[in-house]
Formats: structure tokens, sequence, C-alpha cells
């Protein structure tokens, strides 16, 4: 079924909407869920959730990307379940993502002026638009889906460690970028 | 929060149209193409390399007469001349394995269980006695006829090949029917 059938669905008010867009996305929201929480029951809980933010959400709401709806909706669910739940301790999912972006923080002597998420957000955009293909489709698969570096370098055809020095010169690009707009978080 | 958490809330708000490009992003569809070329570069080199060879009357006449010119009496070069022939029967020999080869490239067929349906395709886990690996990913593009699928079906696959990836991936599938 077409997302835009899908989301039609929602609009009515009919329940066959969250059981098509379980059949059509159910895998992706739970490798979403999977790959920062590491949890198969939490990712359940929060896969669950996700579908229940759908359904209160739209209407009014009118996605123009199911799939990239979805997605917010379920990295938001996901990061707030292992911030509450794992705040001290340290875990292999979101953990090794957040210490990999490290690399990306500029440095505080460029510093003129903070920005927030949402701001931080469309900057990033913005430089992710300005790289190549499949660069920006890359550092989405890695940073937004999660997706592990073994199974991106099973996709590209090229060794894990190639793949990771990659990763790494993207996220050293991305803090020259913020430095060189003197931007700091 | 720490700066990299701040970083992580603001990759969540990339904009989504960035977010549905790379998911529907082929990754291994450039590795084909690269593959493809990388083969055709090889082949042209080699035949390149080998056109002396391929060519028996220009081959092997041209080094008798450069001989030839160094020396007069050059009744013995007529000597190079018919060992042309063996080079022909060379060439012969060096071109039959091709074709052969070409022969022996048979398709893979083998049973399979269903462990995911993907958008785009199929992660099964082979029967054992089909050699290969444990996990294999199933391409569906070029599929005439598709079964309805769910996990844990029986399917019976016909592929060109297996790409040693991880997981590996099968190439040129050219059916898939309902086993058992």
């Amino acid at each position: 079924m077409e997302d835009i059938q899908i989301i039609e669905l929602y609009w009515m008010r009919d329940e066959a909407a969250i059981r098509e867009t379980d059949v059509k996305y159910g895998t992706f929201c739970h490798r979403v869920a999977m790959n920062i929480l590491h949890s198969f029951q939490d990712s359940e809980e929060c896969v669950s959730d996700t579908y229940g933010r759908c359904w209160d959400t739209m209407p009014p709401q009118r996605p123009g990307s199911l799939r990239a709806y979805l997605g917010t909706i379920i990295r938001n669910l996901s990061i707030s379940r292992y911030r509450s739940a794992h705040a001290q301790k340290r875990f292999g999912g979101a953990e090794v993502l957040l210490s990999e972006l490290t690399d990306c923080v500029p440095s505080p002597e460029s510093v003129q002026r903070t920005v927030e998420a949402v701001e931080l957000g469309e900057l990033i955009s913005r430089w992710l638009e300005g790289l190549p293909e499949e660069d920006r489709a890359l550092f989405i698969r890695r940073y937004w889906n999660g997706d592990a570096v073994k199974i991106l370098a099973g996709e590209l055809g090229a060794r894990p460690n190639a793949v990771t020095k990659r990763l790494l010169r993207l996220r050293e690009a991305l803090r020259k970028n913020l430095e060189e707009q003197g931007v700091c978080v | 929060m720490r700066k990299e958490e701040i970083f992580f809330d603001a990759i969540t708000n990339i904009r989504e149209d960035l977010v549905e490009a790379a998911q529907n992003y082929d990754f291994h569809r450039r590795v084909r193409w690269e593959r493809w070329a990388g083969l055709a570069a090889c082949l042209a080199l080699a035949a390149f390399l080998s056109l002396p060879f391929l060519l028996p009357s220009g081959g092997s006449g041209r080094d008798p007469n450069s001989t030839a010119d160094q020396t007069a009496p050059s009744a013995p070069e007529a000597v190079p001349p018919t060992e042309a022939p063996a080079g022909d029967s060379g060439g012969e020999v060096s071109g039959e394995p091709a074709p052969g080869a070409s022969e022996g490239a048979a398709l893979l067929r083998f049973k399979a269980t269903v462990l995911e349906v993907r958008e785009n395709g199929l992660l099964v886990e082979p029967d054992p006695d089909a050699g290969i690996a444990v996990r294999v990913e199933v391409p569906l593009d070029g599929v005439a006829n598709l079964p309805a699928l769910a996990v844990g079906d029986r399917v019976a696959i016909t592929a060109a090949a297996v790409q040693e990836t991880e997981p590996a991936r099968l190439t040129g599938v050219t059916e898939i029917t309902p086993a058992e």
C-alpha cells in the first residue's frame, strides 16, 4: 500500500492504518529502535508507542514521507527510553554512536554562537546536501538509522575498516564545516 | 546533556527528504557497476596484450622479416611461417576454454527458509545441504511471478551466484517458488 493511502486511513480513523504501517515499516522501525536500545523488548514497546503516536498525531499531521516521520518518532522515543533507563551505564547501541559523534563537536576556540538541536539539524542537513550522494546516504544510515558499520560495509562491498575511516573523514568534515560557521553546541 | 547527545538529537532533525533518499539509496547498484567496469577493463587489457598472438600471420610474419633484413641468406626464414600453423593451433586451444568456462557457469539452485521479508528482498537461511552461507540476502528485482511470502516459508531459489559479503548476497536471482 502506498504511503498516501496509509496516511488517508489514519485520517479516516481506520485502525487498519496501524496494521498497514506495521506491514510496510515494521521491520524498519524495529531496526532503528534496536540500533539504539539493543533490547528486543524495549524496541518492541517503542514500536508500539510509535504507532500510538502516529494515531494521535494524524490528523492533523500529513507527513510527506511516512518512513521519515515514523523514524523521527521512534528515534525520539528510543533516545528518551535509553536516557531514562541507562543514564549511568554504557551500552553498545546509542553509546557507540555517541562516542563517534564526539568527533563532530566543534572546538571551543571557534565559538561564536551556540545552537540548539533543531538549528543544528538544519545546519547538518545543509552540510549533507553538499556531499556526494553515497557519502550522504552512508552518514544518514549510520547516524540516523544507527546501522552497524559491518552491515554498511557489506552493502558497499567494502571492508569495515574502510567504512570506519570514511565515516571518520565525514565526521571531521562536519566538524570543520561547523567551525567555519563559528557554531558551537 | 553531553554535546554529542545534542548532535544525536540534531541528527534526528535532519530534513525528511534527505532521510527518505538515504533509505532508498542502493549501495549495491554502484558496487555492481564498478565490478563490471573492473572486469571489462581487465578483459580489454588481456585482449590488447594477446593481440600479437591472435594474429598468427602478422605476428609470425614480422619476426622472420625483421631477421631477414639483418641476414641476407634467409633460407631458414621459410621455417618460421611453417611454425605459424603451430601458433594457430595454439590459438585455437587457448580459445577453447572460454566457451567451456561459460558453459560451466551453471545456475545455483537451493532450498531455504525465509527469515525476513524486506521491501526489496528477502533474508533466507539455506538448507545445510546447499553448502552456502548461513544467511543469505536475496534481492527481488528481476524476479517474475513472485509468490506471497512470510517469515518461516520454505522456498526454492534459482540464482546466478553468491557474493561473499556479510551476510552473503545472491546475484542474478531468476526464480523463487514455494518449496514443500
